[in-house]
């Protein structure tokens, strides 16, 4: 166990870069790039994490909604659409 | 075909040329298919160009490794992070092309970086050895109970384990697994008869002792746009080691047979096991085998380079 934080852009200080940043850092030669610069990919990444395991949780949630049954008319009813007579 | 045996120090140097230090590739090899075991092991014929899932695997494993090397010798975790993110830009920059974007430098970067975020506070801890090193790309070997090779020489059992660590108080040898297929309980269920497994499970208890309790599957599943990690186990009972040895003795001497035969009696093409062919996507040798016996050579000089693969080898 540690008791170091988990590295994300708040904790090491850095912004995120944006993809053309990102590119910039990944087309340096790897040990020419500064711990300033290596934290700036681990920040990118540690924000794409974070919005993934966000979208998952979300496609999880939605997943989780029970199916309706019944024909079209009982579904859209139950939703609250459908066309009204 | 003409069989070319380059010099292997896991084969006798008596006139059979037996393998007699085998390591789980050389078993996956002759369980699969006789003559592929002959083609790639015997022979030695390697693809000029490594398969990018293995490069990829390959490179997985190495930031890894040295990553709890670092750990072991005092980086804060961050360091070791950083330094395997330079890595990492050299590793995935090595890679062979992937149109599909499984296995890029960037899914590279992904997996390393988010392993290390999913597991920031990783309960499995590396076992630090007596001699206080850190229990990471260990080798085994030893004997194989009661078998030796026509010219007296003892078989042996080797492995390269990725690491020691303990988890919930027990000890385990986590082995990292990376694929394209969705982790679940049906893609663990492989390992529960898996001969590498059952290999680093017998290998980790006689050299380590019997207090290790078998194997911790750390799978690693990568995706175009995310990777997902979940770990199991592969596990067995004492039934089951004993019946992996015995099976295991029985195909080792069954590939002696096939050596010896080859040199007394001139069967020099080892059997196909045709149901094996079109396994995981095709056999890598299977436009060779496909050729008329007397093409065969030219086309194993054309698409593959003789490169002996040899388990005694420390890595």
């Amino acid at each position: 166990m540690s008791d170091e934080p988990i590295p994300n852009a708040s904790s090491l200080g850095v912004l995120v870069p944006t993809q053309t940043e990102l590119e910039e850092i990944f087309s340096t030669d790897p040990d020419e790039l500064t711990d300033a610069q290596i934290d700036r990919v681990i920040a990118a990444f540690e924000a794409k994490a974070t919005e993934w395991a966000k979208d998952e949780a979300a496609g999880k949630k939605q997943a989780a909604v029970p199916k309706l049954e019944g024909s079209a008319k009982d579904v859209l009813a139950a939703l609250g659409l459908g066309k009204k007579s | 075909m003409k069989p070319e045996l380059l010099s292997n120090s896991s084969f006798t140097t008596d006139r059979y040329r037996v393998q007699f230090a085998w390591d789980s590739v050389s078993r996956d090899y002759i369980l699969t298919c006789p003559r592929k075991y002959q083609l790639a092991i015997r022979q030695g014929w390697q693809p000029k160009h490594t398969a990018l899932p293995l490069q990829f695997g390959l490179a997985f494993h190495e930031l890894m490794e040295h990553f709890h090397k670092r750990r072991a010798t005092g980086y804060s975790k961050l360091n070791a992070l950083r330094q395997g993110v330079r890595e990492a830009l050299h590793l995935g920059n090595e890679l062979g092309p992937d149109p599909k974007g499984y296995r890029t430098r960037e899914s590279l970067l992904r997996a390393f970086i988010w392993y290390h975020l999913n597991y920031w506070n990783d309960p499995t801890q590396t076992v630090i050895l007596a001699n206080g090193k850190a229990a990471v790309e260990l080798s085994f070997r030893y004997e194989a109970p009661g078998i030796t090779a026509p010219d007296g020489t003892p078989y042996l059992f080797t492995g390269h384990l990725d690491r020691l660590a303990t988890f919930g108080g027990k000890v385990y040898a986590p082995d990292y697994k990376t694929t394209q297929q969705t982790i679940s309980a049906d893609w663990f269920s492989k390992y529960r008869m898996d001969d590498q497994m059952s290999g680093y499970d017998f290998g980790v208890r006689v050299t380590y002792g019997p207090e290790t309790a078998g194997v911790l599957v750390d799978g690693i599943q990568l995706a175009v746009t995310f990777t997902r990690f979940q770990r199991g186990f592969a596990l067995r009972t004492e039934a089951q080691r004993d019946e992996w040895m015995w099976d295991t003795i029985r195909w080792i001497k069954l590939a002696e047979e096939f050596a010896v035969a080859e040199v007394d009696l001139g069967h020099t093409q080892w059997p196909m096991n045709r149901k094996a062919c079109h396994h995981y996507g095709g056999c890598m040798f299977l436009e060779v085998c496909e050729k008329h016996p007397s093409v065969r050579q030219q086309w194993l000089e054309r698409e593959f380079e003789q490169r002996p693969w040899d388990p005694l080898k420390v890595r």
